[in-house]
């Protein structure tokens, strides 16, 4: 009851102080923002599970380093956004397949409501395959500002606390990443047709 | 407000070609449903003369539609499965749990060391690896040569010291013991004993003399007596080192000591024969 209560900011002091269970308040909390997060910018299920358990491993090794001058949202994310950006950069010196080249058939089985009719599947698979990679196509900076805002629907001035950015850039940027992806569907669909 | 809805569209020359109103920032506001409703109306009237925006709007839709079909679609299975939830859950706190372990042992920090160097060669590029790897080199080098330098400017100084055993040993201080102090005092007593006796009988033979010459005598009395009593400088310098070394004479051993050695002339003063005392005996 009393963890309900508290903010972020208590919780993680109460950990600082050696409470081994109010860092798991925090994850139950963040687990799931943190997730959709990883999952927008990487574009896989495990990957982003992966990323997520390194997001909360690297902030409870750093618990002590954490002095309250940001919220706990904003620390997290830069650490999950690190996270993603690590790891992508490690796939694609390792040479692993990239989003963009993976075969549609991994991603058929959760994307395609197993209800849908075959043709219906079919478009519908494509229409996310292509906004799939769409999005892992933008440039970093975008594209955490756009997954952030569709994926864990924060609010401009909650991605401006987390990115530490002028709440302009943050719409600017948004901006942008939605007038790339426009354009990327839109050639996409010019491919197809 | 009012000049700004009389304000004809500003466009500018967006970079992928196509021409784009410069309020863009309304435009995202205005989507996203996070504009206050006078900023909503405001930027509702400029759309009525900007095509653009209008046209953006709609396209940002349709692509915000297909993020959530997308978004929906992918998360959705993933988070109303509850064994996915549940092993989610369940291995952040095993994972936590290990790290507080870890926290307490302590010895992963070795591990993660090793772990980020190997994740810094692995994302470096082939020209940072090679430096890093010349760097090594030439730092294990400089550490041989220093070390070869180091030895051979201690080695002479080793042999030296194995030349020459014999003069260290002389140079450290001896240790005596209690016993060895005090035969050693015996002795020095005994000596000043058998002095004493020899220049009793001395004093007598030379009796005469100091009747001629009463100063001289006495002085060169108190020079034999000086001479007798004085302990052999080995000793005293090995009585000194015991003093200094360890302790190890009690005060009852410096009395002894002192009886030995300073009361020796006042004493040979007492039973020297007065010289008044002889010239009544001659004249007697």
């Amino acid at each position: 009851m009393e963890t309900a209560a508290s903010s972020d900011e208590q919780i993680v002091a109460r950990a600082q102080a050696g409470d081994a269970e109010a860092f798991g308040e925090i994850v139950r909390r963040w687990e799931r923002r943190i997730f959709a997060l990883s999952f927008g910018m990487l574009g896989r299920e495990e990957d982003a599970r992966d990323a997520t358990q390194e997001t909360f491993l690297a902030a409870f090794r750093n618990l002590r380093g954490f002095r309250g001058e940001a919220r706990v949202s904003s620390w997290l994310h830069r650490i999950a956004v690190n996270q993603c950006i690590t790891r992508q950069r490690r796939a694609k010196v390792r040479g692993e397949t990239a989003l963009d080249d993976e075969g549609e058939a991994d991603g058929a089985s959760f994307f395609t409501p197993a209800h849908a009719s075959p043709a219906r599947a079919a478009e519908s698979r494509q229409r996310t395959e292509a906004v799939r990679r769409a999005v892992n196509a933008l440039p970093p900076e975008l594209r955490q500002v756009i997954v952030m805002k569709e994926f864990e629907e924060l609010t401009f001035q909650e991605i401006a606390l987390a990115l530490e950015l002028p709440l302009s850039t943050v719409k600017s940027r948004l901006y942008t990443a939605l007038k790339q992806l426009q354009m990327r569907l839109k050639n996409m669909a010019s491919e197809v047709a | 407000m009012n000049q700004k809805m009389n304000q004809e569209p500003q466009i500018s020359q967006a970079s992928n070609g196509t021409q784009a109103c410069a309020r863009a920032e309304e435009l995202v506001s205005y989507l996203y449903q996070e504009a206050s409703a006078a900023q909503a109306q405001d930027f509702e009237q400029h759309m009525r003369g900007c095509l653009s925006c209008r046209a953006e709007l709609e396209e940002f839709g349709i692509v915000r539609e297909s993020i959530g079909d997308w978004r929906t679609s992918a998360l959705g299975s993933i988070f109303t499965s509850h064994a996915s939830e549940a092993s989610l859950a369940t291995t952040f706190d095993a994972s936590t749990d290990a790290l507080a372990r870890q926290s307490k042992e302590r010895p992963t920090r070795q591990r993660n060391a090793l772990a980020a160097i190997r994740e810094f060669f692995t994302l470096s590029p082939g020209w940072m690896r090679a430096a890093t790897a010349f760097a090594g080199l030439a730092f294990c080098a400089l550490a041989v040569i220093a070390f070869t330098h180091f030895f051979e400017r201690a080695e002479p100084r080793t042999a030296l010291a194995v030349a020459k055993p014999s003069e260290a040993e002389k140079s450290s201080d001896k240790v005596y013991t209690k016993q060895q102090v005090d035969e050693m005092l015996a002795r020095v007593k005994q000596e000043s004993d058998a002095g004493k006796q020899e220049r009793l009988v001395q004093k007598s033979h030379h009796t005469d003399v100091a009747i001629a010459s009463p100063s001289s005598t006495n002085s060169s009395t108190r020079q034999t007596a000086r001479k007798n009593a004085t302990v052999p400088s080995p000793v005293l310098a090995n009585a000194s080192t015991v003093r200094r070394g360890s302790n190890r004479i009690s005060t009852r051993d410096r009395q002894q000591l002192a009886e030995v050695l300073l009361p020796q002339e006042t004493k040979d003063e007492e039973k020297l024969p007065r010289l008044s005392d002889l010239l009544d005996s001659d004249s007697n």
